[in-house]
Formats: C-alpha cells, structure tokens, sequence
C-alpha cells in the first residue's frame, strides 16, 4: 500500500449532471480531472420525474446525436392537467414549434442517463471514483486543497473542488457557504412511482400518435390536496412516470403520508384508467429544492465552488433543475480550467465562475422568479380554487345545453366568487404576475 | 514474504433473480454479474494475512472478458494481480474440465513464483458444486481443507497452516503442510471497506488474459464442452406450490400472526424435529 | 389556520409501503447504520411524531407505543427526516460509499 498523496488538478463531487459536466469540460481542456460519486456507478442514487433539455445537452456536446444518448421519448405534448376531485381540465399544446427537430426536451430516466453522461465525461478524460463518500475539506491556510473521504486513506488533494453534491447540500454547510441547513418552506419532498405499460397502451391511452411522441404534463389542483404542490407525468418509452411533489412545510403541517398522496393521485378517477394493469418498476422520493434565489449560497471560496441543485439553482415552477445544473457545472468546469491558467485559485478567480453565470439564464430566471415559492406558500388557492373552479367551469359550459347561455354565464362567475371574492381574485392575479416577471 | 493465491468466480446475483410468472423459469436477462460472495471472503481472508506478514495476492478466474469487472473487485479488497482465463475454447467447460484448466494455471504461477496458500470459496452460487476446489488440489496433489472458517496460524518458517473448519457435529482443527489449498465459509474473514489506494488501484487495472494456448498450452480434448464429462440430458422446472394462507400483521397484529404462525408450522410438523 | 384538519385524512388509500419498496435495489450495510435517533428519550415525549408519517418509505415505525425504531435498510437518503424532526433529534449521514438505495431507473 502506498502512502503517496493523491492528487489531482481538479476534485468534482458528485457524479450528477452538474458534476459530470464540469468534469467533462475540465478534463477535455486537459487537466487530471476525479470525479467522487458516493452511488455505486454514477446515477445510482440519482431520481427525477422528469424531462432534460436538449439546448443544455447540446451545448456540452454539439455532436450529442451521435453519441447515442439513451433518452426515452421526445416531449411532443406539454401542459397542464387541472384535476378537481373527480375530473380534469387539460391545458396542454402539441405541434407548432414543439415538433421542430430537435425537439426541446425529451423525457429520461436517470440511473441510465446519467450513467451515460458520467461515460462521456470518462471519455474526455475524467476518472471516476464511485462508491466514496466525500466528508469533509482540507484547509491549508485558509484556503480548500483537498478532500477528506470516508475510506482509509481516503485524502484528495486538488487546489480546485467543485461541489456538485445536490440538494442535500451537507458539504456546502460545511464550507461554510450557506449558514443553514435546509428550510421546510424551501424544499419540496417528491415521490413517483414508474409504472410499465406497453408502448402501445401508453399511446392508445393518452392519444399518442406513435413512441416518438411523448408527454411532460404539470398537474394541479386535488392531485396536492390543497397543498402547495404539483404532480407530474412524463412517457417514458415503455413505461409511465406519475408522481407527487408538495413543501416539506405542508408535510409537516398536515401530518400525510407522501405515498398515501401519491395513492391517491394514482386512484384518482381521471387517472386510474391510464395506469390501469400496470406493473410497478420502481418507487422513489428525491427533494427538490424552491427556495431558488433568495437560498442560493455563495457560490465560490477560496479553492472551491458549487453548482446545481447544492447552489439551489431549480426554477420549480417551470421544471427547470437539470439545465441549469449542466450550465453551472460547464461554467464552474471552466473557471476551474481559468484558474489553473492563472496557476492561482483564490476567491477572487474563482468569482468568474458566478460572473459567468450572471450571463446566463440561470441567474436571470432565478433572480426573476425569486418571488416564486412565498407566492405559492401564501397563496394555496392556485392549488385548489382555481384548478376546482375551472373544472367546474368547464363542465358547465359544455354540458349547458338548453340553458339559457347568459345564466350559464353568472353560474360560472358564481362558482368563482363564492369561492373567491372578487378583489382577492385581482389581488392573486396580480402578485402571481409579480412573481413571474419578477418586479 | 508470502504470495497467496485466490481463484474466484464471476456468477449471477442470485439475490437479483425474478421468476418469469408465466413459465415459473428463471428470467436470467438483465440479471447484474457479481463477484461469488464465498470468493470475496476469501479474498478478504487472503487481505489480512497479507497484511499482517507481507507479500502479494494473485487472483485467478476463468470466465467471459466481462469477468474482468470480478477481478476488479478482488483488487478493491486488495489483491495485486488478477489474471483472467477467457477463451472460447473453455466455453462450456465443467467442474471437471474447469478445474483442470485453473490446476495448469496456477501451477504455471507456481514454477514462476511459489505459492503458499491458495483459496477458493465454498462454493459458487450459481452451481453450488463445490467440486472446483477440490478438484484443483487433488490434480495439483496439494493438501485440501473445505469449509475453512477461520485460520489460525500461517507458519512459513514450519511451512504449515492451522485452519479451522466447520462441520455439522464439531469444529475441526487442521494442521496441514505449505502449499495447502482452503475452500472458504463466509466467516474465513469479514468483507473490510476498502482503502482508497485500492479502490484507485482496481479502477485503473487492467486485464492480463490467458488463453488456451498463451502461456500454457492446454490440451484441447480436456477442455471445453468436449472435455466435459458431465451431461445434461434435461432441465425442467420445478412444479410451484400453491401460494400459502396470508395473514396481514397490519390486520391481524404482530402477536396473534407470530403464534398464528407458529401453531402452523407445529401442525404441520415441519418444525418437530428442533423441537425434540 | 388548522391545517391538519384541512385535509380531509378520509380521503386517502391506506398503503403497505413494504408492497412498494420491493421495486428498490438495496445494498445493505450490514456494519454501520446511517440514521440514528439522537436521544431516544426525546422521541418518547414527542407527542406527534410527525417522523411516522413523512418518512417516504415508512423507515420510522412506533414501537410499544412511545419509542421510535428506524427501519435504516429501507432508507433512501432523501433527507427530509433531518429537516422535518422538530426535535433535530436524528444523526443524518449518507450511508457509506456503495452502500444504500441504488436505482435502477431513477
Ligand atoms: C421528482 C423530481 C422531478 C424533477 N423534474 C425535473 C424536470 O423535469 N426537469 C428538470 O430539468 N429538472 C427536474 N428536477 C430537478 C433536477 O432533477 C435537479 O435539479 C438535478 O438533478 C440537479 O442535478 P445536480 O447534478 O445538481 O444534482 P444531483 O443530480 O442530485 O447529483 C448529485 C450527485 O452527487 C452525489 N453526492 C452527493 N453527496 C456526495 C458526497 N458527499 N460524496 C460523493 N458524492 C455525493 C450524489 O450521489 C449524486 O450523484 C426534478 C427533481 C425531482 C426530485
């Protein structure tokens, strides 16, 4: 056994999205690049609902196509599924510019996916160091230089660490770059179930024309009880991924089991019939971080950065994790490679690396959407009034027939404002438009 | 110095195994390869002896080029060399003919290099023979002890080993003479987590395949599926029991389902004989 | 407002999350727990015990009524019980390298 340091020029932790794109970009530059995954092969502990997009995985890897990515189906469909307790209004587009190839998204199931992406960081010259977890830093005069792990001689030494460990963002406590451990207000705990069907059930069921049509549906209303919360379905090729997500705060508060939730959501009678004789492939439960913005740590120190879900760099309204994870890791990849032009790794180097991102969309969007998740936690009604109402309302303007049409009118203008009072109404309104522009 | 050798197998995760529920056979795609558990104690075993003396462990397996992830493992645990027999013509060989190809190998390791103590697992998962290591050490006319829990001594000066070894009725011990070969239970030595240099180690190793004519040359009609005298005429499946009565613990609670099923089992009789 | 009546509990499926977790891969670490409760003594005076209900997988069961068990192999490291305890009275690691929940799907 050798008791030689070890030592790379570049120290990635976690094999994620993040990590591996800046792995990736690193070690294509040239520099020795380690990537540490505690999962015992990359993906292995990684769980989304989901969709990734194709402009961020283009830009990591123009010639992506060849490469043969393993991706399910394109997202041809997109929207919202309004449930109340026992329907659903659908708000979704299909066609028009969401079939232009390349098609913006395409729905993944992660273990494979990611597996595949830490593959493509291999073959830039990354080396992957699975089944280790990263526990802490090494400090030498104040500044980062390596890492500590849980094996035996477990040291690592890089004057260059870029933290990609997500959500539980444990060493970036440690560092000292957030001063709080996560908040209930702030995370969303998901579950999903992926539940297979065969290609052709999918399609037949929810009116696909064929499997290179897909859907990526947002769903609101009873599917969260009231709670602040979406649920969500996405095709995968052979198989359905339904799931749940509500604030920890709400768990908390309502004392609900997330797989009753769940249950529920899969019983629910507008749902049931799509599922039904479907096996179980796998069950799981992943945070997603909503605090964006306003939770958002320093993203760099002296020897080190961090990037992804770790940086609370989700827009959760818009689903939005996995590219901005794969741009920040780019650009952290690429401060990294700056520094050791530079041959100096301090704060003030490293600080290109969130001027870059200022650039980009991610901090843009997260600083305009930093509203997004105080206006979800005070305003439950866009849980459960307006999806209800607008199923109600929906149901009466298609099932009015020989009514007068002007009292179809005032019933529906009722079922609002016995729910809602009318300037409460203007008021949600206008701060939901607030949130999202971001004034 | 001592130099250890360990002979492994990479066999299906058993643990893994689904039943196809329409033909009641074994679904045997997709089902991840593993490194046989009994070998990894082995090579566990081997790990700590040659921490507490010196000296270096070689592994050995015959198998697919995929088996090279097997060996992989083996040097995570802290082996330094692993050598992989893989040729097509060992295809289909059986515990006969695989134990004459591992025998002509590891003597071809000997001559270069001697050999102290040599191990092998209980037996592989898959096959459940135990016929392989055996089989090695009488070719190789080497003192054979199965069922290895434990040794207590290596004695390179003496040139014995003590082992102890489990049978039904007792605990043996066995004092035997240098080169012996072990076939190891799982309590030979717990699985340690392994240190990072290993781990680095394993994950930059690289192959170094034997075949059936490089560096031994090995005689074709004992190799192989022609080289195997085991036949099989038939393989069927076995005929499923009807599922048994289920009871909830929810429903029922844990008390009433314990006893519940206790007093099944005791009218049954399928318990009587540990009672007596 | 009172949340917990808000939501109407009648409303939701009983589930047998063991049925659930049998789609999950584990890789048990037979020589060291992860999750440990802190001071279990803390647990028996919570009155609520919010841990049996949030946990996504059921790891925290009643045991005799007022003490708290952790099912720790069935884990899958989400994190919410470090967050959620109102006592902080659980010691959250990640289990160690290769050990745990591994996806086959995600
Ligand atoms: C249910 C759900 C649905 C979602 N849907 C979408 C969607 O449709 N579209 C979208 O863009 N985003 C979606 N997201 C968000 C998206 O999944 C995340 O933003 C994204 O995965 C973040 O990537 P990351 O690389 O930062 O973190 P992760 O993917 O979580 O990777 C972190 C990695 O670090 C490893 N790790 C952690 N700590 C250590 C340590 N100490 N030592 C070693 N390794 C460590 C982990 O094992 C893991 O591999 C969804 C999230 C969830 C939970």
């Amino acid at each position: 056994m050798s008791n030689e340091k070890i030592q790379f020029d570049v120290v990635v932790v976690g094999a994620g999205l993040a990590g591996s794109t800046a792995a990736a970009i690193a070690a294509r530059h040239g520099l020795d690049v380690a990537i540490i995954e505690r999962g015992r092969s990359p993906g292995g502990k990684n769980f989304f609902g989901g969709a990734l997009y194709t402009h961020s995985l283009e830009e990591i890897y123009p010639d992506l196509w060849d490469r043969k990515p393993p991706l399910e189906r394109p997202v041809t469909e997109t929207g919202f599924w309004f449930l109340s307790k026992d329907g659903m209004v659908k708000a979704t587009v299909q066609g028009g510019r969401i079939n232009n190839e390349p098609i913006d998204a395409y729905v993944a199931l992660r273990a494979k996916f990611d597996s595949w992406w830490a593959e493509q960081a291999e073959e830039e010259g990354a080396f992957i160091i699975p089944k280790t977890l990263v526990t802490d830093f090494i400090y030498e005069e104040g500044q980062v230089v390596g890492v500590t792990t849980d094996r035996p001689q477990g040291d690592i030494y890089a004057p260059v660490i870029i933290i990609c460990e997500g959500v539980n963002n444990i060493l970036t406590q440690k560092l000292g770059l957030i001063d709080h451990d996560i908040q209930p207000t702030k995370a969303a705990l998901a579950v999903k179930q992926l539940i297979s069907l065969s290609p052709k059930t999918i399609n037949a069921r929810l009116g696909l024309p064929s499997r290179k049509h897909g859907m990526a549906i947002s769903v609101v209303g009873d599917v969260s009880m009231g709670m602040p919360g979406l649920g969500f379905l996405y095709t995968a090729d052979k198989a359905v991924s339904l799931g749940v997500g509500v604030t920890l705060h709400a768990l908390q508060e309502t004392q609900i089991k997330p797989y009753e939730l769940l249950q529920r959501y899969l019983e629910h009678p507008a749902i049931a019939p799509i599922i039904e004789g479907g096996q179980l492939m796998e069950y799981g439960a992943h945070l997603i971080p909503e605090g964006g913005w306003k939770e958002m740590p320093k993203l760099f120190t002296g020897g080190a950065m961090v990037a992804g879900d770790a940086a609370s760099m989700v827009n959760a309204l818009h689903w939005e994790g996995t590219n901005m994870a794969i741009v920040a890791g780019k650009q952290a990849g690429l401060t990294a490679i700056e520094a050791h032009q530079k041959g100096d790794f301090s704060a003030q180097t490293l600080s290109s690396y969130q001027d870059g991102l200022q650039e980009r969309f991610v901090m843009k969007d997260l600083r305009q959407y930093r509203r997004m998740s105080k206006f979800l936690a005070n305003h439950p009604e866009f849980m459960e009034i307006y999806p209800t109402f607008l199923n109600d309302a929906m149901g009466n303007f298609f099932t009015s027939f020989g009514k007068p049409k002007r009292q179809l009118y005032k019933e529906i203008w009722r079922s609002l404002t016995s729910r809602r009072s009318l300037l409460k109404v203007i008021g949600d309104m206008v701060s939901f438009g607030r949130a999202v522009i971001g004034i | 110095m001592i130099h250890l050798l360990v002979s492994i197998k990479q066999v299906p995760d058993t643990t893994n195994i689904r039943i196809d529920p329409e033909t009641g056979s074994l679904i045997r795609k997709g089902v991840p390869a593993i490194l046989n558990p009994y070998d990894a104690h082995a090579v566990a075993a081997a790990a700590e002896w040659k921490r507490k003396l010196g000296g270096k462990i070689t592994i050995i397996t015959m198998g697919p080029p995929s088996a090279t992830l097997a060996l992989q493992e083996c040097i995570e645990l802290g082996a330094d060399r692993g050598i992989l027999l893989s040729d097509r013509k060992f295809a289909g060989s059986d515990t006969w003919a695989t134990s004459y190809v591992l025998a002509e190998a590891i003597r071809k390791i000997h001559e270069e290099d001697p050999i102290d103590l040599l191990f092998f697992g209980k037996q592989a998962i898959d096959g459940d023979t135990a016929q392989v290591g055996p089989g090695v050490a009488t070719r190789l006319e080497f003192p054979l002890i199965t069922y290895a829990t434990n040794i207590r001594e290596i004695n390179q000066d003496e040139g014995f080993v003590l082992i102890e070894r489990k049978t039904e009725l007792r605990t043996e011990i066995i004092r035997a003479t240098l080169p012996a070969l072990l076939t190891c239970e799982k309590e030979i030595a717990e699985i340690p987590y392994a240190a990072l240099p290993d781990l680095i180690k394993s994950l930059r190793y690289e192959t170094e395949t034997w075949t059936a004519e490089d560096p031994v040359i090995y005689d074709e009609t004992k190799i192989g599926l022609k080289g195997s005298p085991t036949k099989v005429s038939k393989t069927g499946t076995p005929k499923q029991h009807e599922p048994g009565e289920t009871f909830k613990v929810a429903e029922i609670g844990l008390k009433e389902s314990v006893d519940t099923v206790f007093e099944k089992m005791i009218s049954n009789s399928s318990v009587a004989s540990l009672w007596e | 407002m009172d949340k917990k009546n808000k939501v109407n509990r009648e409303d939701l499926p009983e589930v047998y999350i063991d049925d659930i977790l049998m789609s999950l891969k584990y890789y048990t670490d037979e020589h060291e727990f992860h999750l440990e409760i802190i001071d279990p003594k803390v647990c028996q005076q919570c009155v609520d015990k919010p841990c049996i209900d949030f946990c996504p997988v059921g790891c925290y069961r009643a045991q005799d009524g007022d003490t708290v068990q952790i099912a720790v192999q069935s884990c899958i490291e989400c994190g919410t019980c470090r967050i959620l305890c109102p006592y902080f009275n659980i010691s959250w690691k990640y289990p160690r390298g290769g050990f745990g929940v591994n996806y086959k799907f995600g």
